[in-house]
């Protein structure tokens, strides 16, 4: 197992480094030279422009630039915001707070809802039950996560005005005590980890679902019962064990998912975390901002599917140890 | 930002590739499921909207309204789905749409599957090396989340739905390349290609010959599942504001509707009508590519 | 008193919108201590028999029966605690283990632990263990390889282990369904006399389920022939396979599938054409299409199970039996 382990380790540090690599190359390689965005409304003379450069370090060549950069970030420097005129670390580690909030709550709820349904729909097999939520999730799944928090807002804020319409606390609220805090944080978050909810859950439901069918057909259900274990013994110690297996594995394609729908969600509610980070940088063109969220959310997709890769190793004792 | 839909089974184990009756046969069976009977109508429907609707109801980007009173109208008999902030109808917008939307769908998956199946066979056919190097590239593409990749590649390129053909191609080929290595492997084990060996058929000529039409059902079927994520993908894309803003597609009109405060006003007509002809449209080609899915894999028909 | 007895059992089950009769009017008796065979080819419905018989069907499968008792129990009508309580304890199952009888993500030892401990709640984990160990050794299995998962086993130890399974609580009954299919001939052999051991030494009652019927010539006292959801015939396995040999056509054809030792070159061979659809089953006898010594009456007449003239308990359903001798081979 520690080899196991190990070795993953190594793959994992090789892939950051990769990550690492690539995020440089986006953004210090491709066209679009950020001096000369800054530059643009400002009219500078050739000296100021270089002055600039060297701040930025622009003017070294490029491996000691990679150097540099990597030095800073693991310095914790992940460079000087444009638009802000700010550090940019402080500002992505806040929005990495909302965001894990947001992020927390609603993955819980697809992969417990999601599997759940898959299970229920794969014990009324062949009902209308079943055929329905299966129709269900292909319909769910082809709903833009965008569109889906559009919607939530009309029909629950706009028009029946029970949930607030965007951000995740009262414009100036004053908090008496923590619990209002928390309550007025609540209602804040209650349509968007709907709309991340309800697109991805559909993964989850057809693939825990299809999963167990194939596992109820095994001979081994079948020993089980013969053994005389309680029909929820059946289910969940030798069904759902193993139909968990196929899961796994999703969710470390989930992360890369979930990812896009947080951008997508937190663009629409106006949520503060990465996902309006990188939509607004992107508007402002403030390349740091935006180096700094894509660099986060690749190493967490990777992280996770690390995280994934040990999960299925502990659940699956087939899984070879070399 | 949701790839093409995961392979249900998420077994790399193959696809015999083997249908009853051939070609005819698929399209009898899809025909006769019902969830592929209703995709194929869906299909046909938007197709017939995306070609006859330019014919017949063509948007005129220009056609700003006279005065202030002409915009953001809600549907009346002049305007069967209201008006946008610029006065412009909206029927028509969402109409024309239809074509804007299901061309990047097309061309983008075109070059997902083109890529995605030259690197799934040679990977699959050389094995070794070549195998090992190619599938690291793969597996690091499907590890960078795409959402993020596709914004940062957009920001810096520039708007255009060039770019974003290129960005949602980038992005969903690895697991189309994924699904064709395993395939191809299967294939190759093959009889067939060991007598093809001995009898002395070159390795160009087996991959042509052989390889390349044993892959083909899984990606058709692949590559219908592709359409659908691309088309959600533009739409995305193009609703953040990297779209091109002289293109009406749905994404660009929804991206309109937000940023002019529809949502929070109340504009139901400027919103929804967008909004439902994606789903409508990523709906239809999903259902036809769960059920070619279905028929082409025994396995997966034996879990539905 | 008869342990197991079974009259008129039928099931019929959905496939594709056809109804299909797998077992059609099937009488069985397993006695206390008894060995019995039930031969025939795959599909023949001896599988789906035993299954009906332990109540392990999937929904959808419809069961009747005249008779269908264990001991006293009416296995037709017991309500579900009763029946998951008799389970394991007076009836138990040996299914392919070389297969996927076992759960591949648990280990061997705690599979056959479960079973213990369901039915003796109040056991403790030392003697648990203990008995799972004792268990594996009877089988000739080491002990420790209870912590083992059963990918690392080999097929013929899965297979051991899934009769030791079988047999930690000391069940009545005990019904093995291929026991040796999928092994290759040598572990065939060891599992073939570690089954005839265990039963006389614990004097258990056995349904041994094989399309091989020299295997259960060799272990059986009883055999049963099925073929087409009909048995065509039963008896004991020494007026069966002793002197004249099987009545039956379709029995001794059987036979002819395996090779004989002394039999020279030509002794196998195989039957022709194909087994009957059961969604729609021919008229007349089940077999006529097949049989070599096919009568006109075959074919519109079905023939009852009747007594092997000169036999003690030699049963066969054929027309050619007790009219005109069958010719000799």
């Amino acid at each position: 197992m520690a080899q196991y382990v190990g070795r993953k380790l190594g793959y994992l540090v090789l892939t950051l480094a990769a990550v690492l690599a690539t995020n440089f190359t986006l953004f210090h390689l491709m066209p679009g030279d950020p001096v000369t965005h800054i530059a643009r409304g400002q009219h500078l003379d050739a000296d100021a422009i270089a002055r600039l450069r060297s701040f930025y370090g622009l003017d070294m060549p490029l491996p000691s630039q990679f150097i540099t950069y990597v030095a800073h970030l693991f310095r914790g420097d992940f460079g000087w915001s444009y638009t802000y005129q700010t550090s940019v670390g402080p500002i992505v580690a806040k929005a990495l707070g909302n965001t894990l909030i947001l992020v927390t709550i609603s993955t819980l709820l697809v992969i417990v809802l999601g599997v759940g349904i898959g299970v229920f729909a794969a014990s009324r097999r062949g009902t209308r039950t079943d055929g329905g939520l299966v129709i269900g999730s292909l319909v769910f799944w082809s709903l833009p996560t965008f569109w889906v928090g559009m919607l939530l807002i009309f029909v629950f804020a706009v028009t029946l005005g029970w949930l607030p319409i965007a951000g995740m606390f009262t414009a100036d609220a004053v908090y008496p005590t923590v619990f209002t805090k928390i309550a007025d944080l609540a209602r804040h978050l209650i349509l968007p980890t709907m709309a991340m909810v309800l697109v991805d859950i559909a993964q989850f439901v057809l693939i825990s679902r299809s999963s167990l069918l194939a596992v109820l057909s095994e001979d081994y259900m079948t020993t089980a019962r013969a053994k005389g274990l309680s029909p929820r013994r059946v289910l969940w110690r030798h069904g759902v064990r193993n139909a968990l297996l196929p899961v796994v594995t999703a969710t470390s394609l989930y992360a890369s998912a979930t990812v896009g729908g947080t951008i997508q969600v937190e663009t629409v509610f106006s949520w503060p975390g990465m996902g309006q980070l990188i939509y607004l940088s992107v508007i402002r063109r403030d390349y740091p901002i935006m180096e700094a969220c894509f660099l986060i959310f690749a190493v967490v997709v990777v992280l996770a599917n690390f995280a994934s890769d040990i999960a299925y190793r502990l659940l699956d004792p087939r899984v070879r140890l070399t | 930002m949701t790839g093409p839909m995961i392979n249900s089974s998420l077994d790399a184990a193959p696809v015999t590739g083997h249908v009853a009756g051939g070609w005819r046969g698929v399209l009898r069976q899809l025909v006769a499921d019902r969830m592929g009977r209703v995709g194929l109508v869906m299909v046909a429907a938007v197709v017939l909207v995306a070609v006859a609707g330019p014919l017949l109801a063509p948007y005129d980007r220009t056609a700003v309204a006279a005065s202030r009173t002409g915009i953001l109208q809600s549907p009346s008999a002049a305007h069967w789905l209201g008006t946008d902030e610029l006065g412009r109808d909206i029927l028509r917008q969402v109409v024309a749409g239809t074509s804007v939307s299901l061309e990047i769908g097309l061309i983008a998956t075109f070059i997902t599957v083109l890529i995605g199946t030259t690197v799934g066979v040679l990977a699959g056919w050389f094995t070794g090396f070549v195998d090992a190097v190619l599938m690291r590239i793969t597996d690091f593409f499907l590890v960078l989340p795409s959402l993020p990749l596709m914004i940062a590649l957009g920001a810096i390129i520039g708007q255009s739905l060039t770019m974003i053909v290129f960005v949602i191609a980038l992005t969903s080929w690895p697991s189309t390349a994924r699904i064709v290595r395993s395939q191809a492997l299967a294939v190759r084990e093959r009889e067939v290609v060991a007598r093809a060996k001995t009898v002395g058929l070159s390795s160009a000529g087996i991959l042509w010959r052989l390889i390349l039409p044993g892959v083909l059902a899984l990606v058709i079927a692949n590559a219908v599942l592709v359409i659908a994520g691309s088309i959600l993908a533009e739409a995305t894309l193009s609703f953040l504001g990297l779209g091109d803003p002289t293109r009406t597609s749905w994404g660009q009109i929804l991206h309109n509707a937000f940023v002019t405060g529809a949502v929070g006003n109340g504009y139901w007509w400027y919103f929804l009508p967008p909004g439902i002809g994606i789903v409508m449209v990523v709906l239809a080609f999903s259902l036809v590519g769960q059920s070619l899915e279905r028929i082409l894999d025994p396995r997966l028909a034996a879990a539905a | 008193m008869t342990l197991l007895r079974v009259r008129n059992l039928s099931v019929t089950y959905p496939t594709g919108g056809v109804m299909v009769r797998a077992v059609d009017g099937v009488d069985l008796d397993v006695n206390p201590g008894e060995v019995v065979g039930l031969a025939g080819e795959s599909g023949c419905g001896k599988s789906t028999l035993a299954l009906a018989v332990a109540r392990l069907l999937p929904r959808g499968a419809v069961v009747t029966a005249d008779e269908m008792s264990l001991d006293s129990t009416d296995l037709r009508t017991v309500a579900d605690d009763e029946l998951r309580s008799l389970r394991w304890r007076r009836l138990s199952l040996v299914f392919q283990g070389a297969m996927s009888g076992f759960n591949p993500v648990m280990r061997i030892g705690d599979q056959i632990a479960e079973a213990i401990r369901t039915h003796e709640p109040d056991s403790h984990r030392r003697e648990v263990a203990d008995r799972v160990g004792d268990l594996l050794g009877q089988v000739g299995i080491a002990p420790a390889r209870s912590e083992d998962f059963p990918h690392q086993m080999s097929g013929g130890m899965k297979q051991r282990a899934m009769i030791a399974m079988a047999l930690a609580c000391r069940p009545d009954l005990v019904i093995a369904d291929e026991p040796t299919t999928a092994l290759d001939v040598m572990t065939q052999a060891q599992i073939l006399d570690l089954i005839r051991r265990l039963a006389d030494e614990l004097g258990l009652a056995m349904l041994i389920i094989s399309h091989d019927l020299t295997v259960l010539a060799e272990l059986c006292d009883r055999v049963a022939v099925m073929y087409a959801g009909r048995i065509l015939e039963c008896g004991a396995a020494d007026e069966i396979f002793g002197l004249g040999g099987p009545a039956h056509p379709y029995t001794r054809r059987l036979l002819d599938c395996y090779p004989k030792l002394d039999g020279g070159q030509g002794s196998i061979s195989g039957i022709g054409g194909s087994p009957p659809d059961l969604a729609h089953p021919p008229s007349g006898c089940r077999f006529h299409d097949r049989c070599d010594q096919m009568v006109p009456r075959c074919s519109t007449d079905d023939p009852a199970l009747q007594m092997v003239a000169g036999s003690v308990s030699h049963l066969t359903a054929c027309h050619l039996v007790g009219a005109a001798e069958v010719a000799s081979r």
